[in-house]
């Protein structure tokens, strides 16, 4: 086995384009439901793209820490279901990390009332706890996105925050290329009114 | 302003983000290896049987399975097409129509009037036919179509012959509920709708009903025993063998129409002595599995009219005499490749 990474090397690992990989990537994926070396050395290579994503989705290092976890067991305890398509295993594993971080918010929405929500929301700029609030403006946008449905969040997540091409956003939400972009449009026109409405509600 | 989001959403994308914690992407790593080298009854988790699609998918298996055992548990032969035809019911005073889909329990009569027609566990019942419905399977009283002319021509065995039954042993088996067919020749009777596949000669066309005239024959001696000292007894005296009955064999010859609506006939022809044919079997082959498709009880029947549902399908008929043991059988037959 390849020895463990210091935190400069995982720094280095941060984009790595899937062409680079694209010939090991799949007989790593073939051997790592039986050999967690192979399971490892998928591990590192896509562990800093699924945190960027959870990061730019939640704004907060811990809440992107807990997807990641959450992410990467399922994907482990699954990997042997796992079938090679066109897409190959980005889109599978981003298709994990979104419905992670659908479940991230609903787990951290649960303990708290409705009102209590609305209060916490208008108190802390930030739907996710321990927010980076450098990030501006952004958090009006993550907030507007996760008042939209699953589905619609979770096609403007693939597309924009885990930057997957049409073709493997759509292959991660089993959708075909035409119909992932109808449900993107409708997603991004859901997000602007959101957003208007949110707006709306500050300005008065 | 849609282009003002993109850019926003371009924007949250590639943001400025702090690199992975080295720490943390370590322990992690350490984390799945723990997990995947756990035993693996340590992580076996009965949670996953309440999730709501595992308990919909076992609702779904318990009532498959409920529905599936009924209808093993009550093979009820259902009417597949009718037309001109009325059915009686056991149990039931009036008559009815005949109609697609109607449960057909056993005991049911079923009457073809003369401009109508009907199709049973793919046997087309043609005008003027009647079946009655016989374990599950449909036993047909009339087949509605011309018969063959009464048998003049065969050559009959002499009656003495038959009427003595220590010269002409007979080889059938009697039984007609033999699960296990005691011989090559024998079959059980046309009660069960699937027949038990029994290796079979190459030649198909068998002639079943042949004595062996082999017990009544003494045994002839070429030298005398030593003549008795005080006997007075004549000699023993060699009778010459009682004459030879060589009952006429059957033999099936069997053809199909041409497929049409997805209908075809089956006609055969005999010769030999039919007098002892009480009906006839028509079965079915498909890969492995035999199985009767009708009973017909009219002794003069030449031909039945089926339905094609499936191929590569063959069919037979055997003859079978009143006791229900099969005294000959034709050749397996095809229907013609293309539809006419």
């Amino acid at each position: 086995m390849a020895s463990t990474p210091t935190a400069a090397t995982w720094a280095t690992l941060v984009h790595v384009s899937d062409e680079s990989l694209h010939i090991d990537e799949r007989a790593l994926v073939a051997r790592a439901a039986a050999d967690f070396d192979a399971f490892a050395e998928l591990y590192r290579l896509y562990l800093p793209r699924v945190h960027d994503f959870a990061y730019r989705r939640t704004g907060s290092t811990e809440a992107a820490e807990d997807i990641c976890s959450a992410t990467f067991e399922a994907a482990l305890s699954t990997i042997g279901r796992f079938h090679w398509r066109s897409g190959g295993f980005a889109p599978w594993l981003f298709r994990i990390a979104s419905r992670q971080t659908i479940a991230y918010y609903r787990r951290e929405a649960r303990p708290r009332s409705e009102r209590g929500q609305l209060a916490m929301a208008q108190l802390a700029p930030s739907t996710a706890p321990g927010a980076d609030n450098s990030l501006g403006d952004d958090d009006a946008l993550r907030r507007a996105l996760n008042e939209l449905n699953d589905r619609y969040q979770q096609a403007i997540a693939l597309r924009y925050l885990a930057h997957l091409d049409t073709a493997e956003a759509a292959r991660a939400m089993g959708l075909t290329k035409s119909a992932f972009s109808v449900v993107l449009t409708r997603a991004t026109k859901a997000l602007r009114r959101q957003l208007d409405n949110s707006e709306e509600g500050e300005t008065r | 302003m849609n282009d003002e989001l993109n850019k926003r959403l371009d924007s949250l994308g590639e943001g400025r983000v702090p690199p992975v914690d080295g720490a943390f992407a370590n322990r992690l790593e350490a984390d799945l290896r723990a997990s995947a080298f756990e035993p693996k009854s340590k992580r076996f988790n009965l949670g996953w049987l309440f999730r709501p699609g595992v308990l919909v998918a076992a609702a779904v298996a318990v009532i498959g399975g409920i529905f599936v055992a009924s209808i093993d548990s009550d093979p009820q032969l259902q009417m597949t097409a009718a037309q001109g035809t009325t059915v009686s019911i056991p149990g039931s005073t009036t008559f009815q129509s005949g109609a697609a889909g109607l449960a057909l329990p056993d005991g049911t009569r079923i009457d073809v009037g003369p401009d109508g027609s009907a199709i049973v566990a793919g046997v087309v019942l043609e005008a003027d036919s009647s079946a009655l419905v016989v374990d599950g399977g449909v036993e047909i009283t009339n087949t509605g179509a011309p018969l063959a002319p009464p048998d003049t021509n065969a050559p009959q065995a002499p009656p003495s012959t038959r009427a003595n039954p220590a010269t002409t042993p007979p080889t059938r088996a009697p039984s007609p509920t033999t699960s296990q067919p005691s011989s090559d020749n024998t079959e059980p009777v046309a009660t069960p709708t699937t027949e038990t596949p029994v290796p079979r000669p190459t030649s198909t066309t068998v002639v079943r009903d042949t004595p062996a005239p082999t017990t009544s024959i003494a045994p002839v001696r070429t030298t005398l025993p030593p003549p008795p000292t005080t006997a007075l007894a004549p000699p023993p005296v060699t009778q010459p063998p009682p004459p030879t009955i060589e009952p006429t064999p059957l033999i099936i010859s069997i053809e199909m129409g041409p497929i049409r609506n997805r209908q075809s006939t089956i006609r055969w022809n005999v010769e030999g002595d039919t007098e002892a044919i009480a009906g006839w079997t028509v079965s079915t082959k498909q890969g492995d599995s035999r199985s009767i498709l009708a009973n017909l009880r009219q002794p003069r029947a030449r031909r039945l009219r089926v339905a094609i549902t499936a191929r590569p399908i063959q069919f037979r008929v055997s003859a079978r005499s009143a006791d229900g043991s099969v005294l000959a059988t034709s050749d397996w037959v095809r229907p013609p490749r293309r539809d006419g």
